[in-house]
């Protein structure tokens, strides 16, 4: 098959506000008058690198950070106390012949920072949300108060002076124009590198972490592990910008990192628009020029308190008119708008292996599961067994522990005691990423989707197996990520086909029909290519022309290779689709057999009527 | 040893009202309001000039009506209350069913504004406060006792267990712990949720002002930037208590205040070092125990 791409003409435009936003920045210091403004734009390029960073943690991710200046900090004195303390002073290197190490102390900083990020951001994985904020707060200040008192290390509230400026060989680079173009390069690198990586599983991954994490975990991503990662990414941007910083400056001392720049630069964030790519940029941009022109104003500089002050008033307005912030155009999540041809439903779950069990053999076996919760007993113990080519029918009146069930199936609550084997592994235990590997694939009772991003890049999140890889790969777009992208693209476009919903591909998911929703909920599941497909009352709020074509969708997923399990409150459905149905009533399985046999079953009619029935 | 002590006591039972302050209204909004520290700020401020019989304010001369210290201690408090009533009002209540991120975001910014307006009125450089008159220092056990220290931690128990009293047996106390429990059943009881949130931020902010009047009186001044290191502590002391719980949040004031008190006299360098060990024993809380040292996991719902 061809695949037909529909980059060309997009791929243009999206390079069009780069381009001019390139050709304004490398023109700049001819048209800025004076040195002066040449330095403000040097210092809004290092804002822009900080923005960017810290965007990673609040804008993607959604993870409060109250102490981003530290890894700013850990980087700035890295290269100084490296350079100075170490080679300058202990071991009477000459300063101007240094240029060779600015290298090794970016590495360093990379490291370090990156260090401190993962120290930082290791209770993220249990902390909740507000204790993880005081947190990084209170790391801040401690990275602060060691810098002003470590006075051996960093020479205290002096400083430390005497940091070589950037320099190729013997050539100083110490005017403000050439400071500016390499912090501009700089910037130019982190923003490339972040776009890449963005628009890559990472990036996917962390907004699924945003916007619902329990679904981003039930898509198979490891979502401590990718928090994690976020603030080891934010951090190495920031230990980076550091170190540019301290070249630039030539001395560093504490108060170069205040305590309201972790607010100042949350506050960029925001204001450009968090969780956008173009916000922060714009957003440290906007700022640190209006600050350099206001600082002309006289009642500025008499009440500089003014300025954070003005800024605060804007973020606090800013959040009650305008949450989004400046820039509302919503990030790309992949680079390609997928196939532009109509394409051939899915058959199969693409790439499997001929099935090694035959039809009628069990393939999910539970043996005696319970659950209680306290004293609650939602699951007493519960045995059945899938068998390999059927829907699976669940039934059983509220309360009856379903939706109990399916969590322990899916690995979102553990239970209590007994077994679950699916084709032959132990999956009770199991995180729910780890049982989505499996092959086991679920939706949800009430549709969850990730309501920000497009159809397209909601299924793209459930080829996250496939498609992930290491960071510095998606930072430098390799050639091989963006043909499996390209692949799992051309996939998502036949599940969508396959669902009925391929015509909704480009659009938000907030804004689909919730008939759609549905359909895109379970082409999501698909996509995660599961030989076993967990559906949560399917059809609850559909009416009955969407029930009828949701039957025909189900018994097609089966034929087309996928075992399913259906909860399912609508009878009609229930008992047209299923091969088998199991009834839990008061957590315990109280009748088993066809549909025909449970409908005649005298204990569902009375769990479900009454004794008197 | 036993001024050593006291001393952290005193500190101790200041940080504890503070965490208070943070501790119930997180209960009831499930936020963290990090303007207390302002609050705290503008009690101190309103205390001193409703004492002095001339200030400055805004860089202009101010005649201060000079009243009586207790009278002073009054209009601070009142002062505290309306500066957490407005804030409750005018940031935190277009944001009720707002992203908690959002609302944290906002908590940050007010926090910053109102040090930015407290700079503004009363200057950036630290105001000098008169020691209240309480007689001299004495001796117990060979230690040297201030009498404010006795005071300071005296009204801070006092205090903390009317606001316990308040919440736990009287009607409108009863109504902030159902807000807390669940807002939308509270609501559907027929109680006014915003007038119980609205409450809970004025007896908290109360709180508040009493620690920076407290605080202003121990230590001599009163700045615009004083109440972010105390509120910082405070939060400790909260998630150390298992935030959302008064005792709690007061035991852990008191453990902060001594663990500080004692690092600074025993530990060399430690005076330095204070601040980190207490934001040190924060770290170490969450690495190893996530929710608090009192505090109940949180079950998911799917």
């Amino acid at each position: 098959m061809i695949v037909k791409s529909s980059w060309a003409l997009p791929r243009l435009t999206r390079l069009a506000i780069p381009a001019v936003l390139a050709l304004v920045a490398v023109l700049l210091p001819f048209i800025l008058p004076g040195d002066r403004w040449v330095r403000v734009a040097a210092l809004a390029l290092i804002y822009i690198a900080l923005a960017s960073g810290l965007n990673i943690l609040v804008g993607l991710t959604g993870l409060l950070d109250l102490g981003f200046i530290a890894f700013f900090i850990v980087g700035a004195y890295t290269t100084a106390i490296l350079t100075v303390q170490l080679f300058v002073n202990q071991l009477g290197f000459d300063p101007d012949t240094l240029w060779w190490l600015f290298p090794v102390s970016l590495v360093g900083a990379l490291v370090l920072a990156g260090i401190a990020g993962c120290i930082l951001g290791y209770p993220t994985l249990r902390a909740r949300g507000d204790y993880l904020a005081i947190m990084t707060l209170a790391f801040g200040e401690i990275v602060r108060l060691v810098s002003i008192n470590w006075i051996g290390l960093t020479g205290g509230s002096v400083g430390i002076r005497g940091i070589p400026p950037f320099a190729i060989g013997d050539l100083e680079l110490t005017s403000p124009s050439a400071n500016y173009y390499v912090v501009l390069a700089m910037v130019v690198v982190i923003l490339v590198a972040l776009a890449g990586v963005v628009a890559s599983p990472v990036g996917r991954a962390w907004v699924a972490i945003r916007e619902d994490e329990l679904v981003a975990s039930s898509m198979g991503i490891r979502t401590r592990r990718y928090k994690l990662l976020a603030y080891v990414c934010g951090a190495s941007i920031a230990g980076v910008t550091g170190v540019f910083f301290a070249h630039m400056q030539q001395f560093i001392n504490p108060d170069s990192f205040t305590l309201e720049d972790n607010f100042i630069v949350l506050s960029l964030v925001i204001l450009g628009g968090a969780g956008t790519f173009w916000g922060p940029v714009v957003g440290a941009t906007l700022w640190i020029f209006f600050q350099a022109i206001a600082r002309d104003w006289t009642i500025v500089q008499e009440h500089p308190e003014f300025r954070t002050g003005f800024l605060a008033l804007i973020v606090v307005v800013l959040m009650i008119v305008r949450p989004g912030g400046i820039v509302s155009r919503k990030l790309k999540l992949t680079r390609s708008g997928g196939d532009v041809e109509r394409p051939e439903p899915r058959t199969a779950p693409a790439g499997l292996e001929p099935d090694p069990i035959e039809a009628g053999a069990p393939v999910l076996v539970v043996d005696t599961v319970g659950r209680t919760f306290g004293g609650l007993t939602a699951l007493g113990s519960v045995s059945f067994e899938v068998r390999r080519g059927e829907i699976l029918g669940l039934m059983g009146p509220n309360g009856a522990g379903k939706s109990t069930l399916l969590n322990v199936l899916s690995g979102v609550t553990k239970p209590s005691r007994g077994s679950i084997t699916f084709r032959g592994d132990r999956i009770d235990g199991l995180d729910s990423d780890r049982v989505s590997v499996k092959g086991v694939a679920r939706t949800f009772q009430t549709v969850r989707l990730f309501w920000q991003m497009t159809v397209l890049e909601n299924l793209l999140v459930g080829a996250h197996e496939r498609l992930r890889g290491w960071v510095p790969a998606f930072a430098l777009r390799l050639p091989r990520h963006r043909h499996d992208e390209a692949r799992a693209l051309t996939e998502a476009g036949s599940v969508l086909e396959f669902a009925g919903v391929w015509d909704e591909r480009t659009r938000r998911a907030s804004a689909l029909s919730y008939d759609s929703q549905r359909r895109v909920e379970i082409a999501r599941a698909l996509m995660t290519r599961p030989k076993l497909l967990l559906l949560d009352e399917p059809a609850a709020g559909m009416n009955e022309s969407e029930t009828k074509a949701l039957a025909s969708l189900i018994t097609a997923i089966r034929d087309s290779g996928t075992d399913v399990v259906l909860i399912e409150h609508d009878m009609d459905l229930l008992m047209s689709v299923s091969d088998r149905i199991v009834v839990l009533d008061h957590g315990e399985v109280i009748a088993t057999g066809t549909p025909d046999e449970v409908r005649r079953n005298p204990a569902v009619l009375e769990a479900y009527l009454g004794s008197d029935a | 040893m036993t001024q050593v002590l006291i001393n952290g006591l005193a500190v101790g039972g200041i940080y504890g009202l503070l965490a208070v302050s943070f501790s119930v209204v997180y209960g009831v909004l499930g936020m963290v309001n990090f303007a207390f520290g302002e609050v705290f700020m503008f009690g101190a401020f309103g205390a001193l000039v409703a004492a002095a019989a001339n200030t400055q304010i805004a860089g202009a001369d101010f005649a201060g009506p000079a009243l009586p210290q207790w009278a002073a201690i009054g209009i601070g408090l009142v002062v505290g209350a309306i500066v957490g009533l407005l804030v409750e009002r005018i940031a935190y209540k277009p944001l009720r069913n707002a992203p908690i991120l959002s609302m944290l975001i906002t908590a940050i910014a007010v926090s910053m504004l109102l040090r930015a307006v407290g700079t503004f009125l009363f200057g950036a450089s630290q105001s000098p406060v008169p020691a209240p008159d309480l007689g001299e220092a004495f001796e117990v056990l060979g230690a040297r006792i201030q009498p404010i220290d006795i005071v300071i931690f005296s009204v801070a128990i006092v205090a903390t267990g009317a606001f316990w009293a308040l919440v736990k047996f009287t009607p409108i106390g009863r109504a902030i712990r159902a807000t807390a429990q669940d807002r939308d059943a509270a609501r559907l009881m027929g109680i006014g949720v915003d007038k119980v949130i609205s409450t809970t931020f004025v007896l908290g902010s109360v709180m508040a002002a009493l620690a920076g009047i407290l605080y202003s009186q121990k230590y001599g001044f009163a700045a615009a930037g004083m109440g972010f290191i105390p509120g910082l502590k405070a939060l400790v002391a909260a998630v150390l208590g298992g935030i959302g719980s008064i005792p709690g949040a007061f035991v852990g004031g008191l453990v902060i205040g001594l663990t500080e008190e004692l690092a600074a006299a025993y530990v060399p360098e430690g005076a330095a070092y204070r601040d980190v060990i207490a934001f040190g024993v924060l770290v170490l809380i969450l690495w190893l125990r996530p929710q608090g040292i009192l505090g109940r996991r949180e079950v998911q719902k799917v």
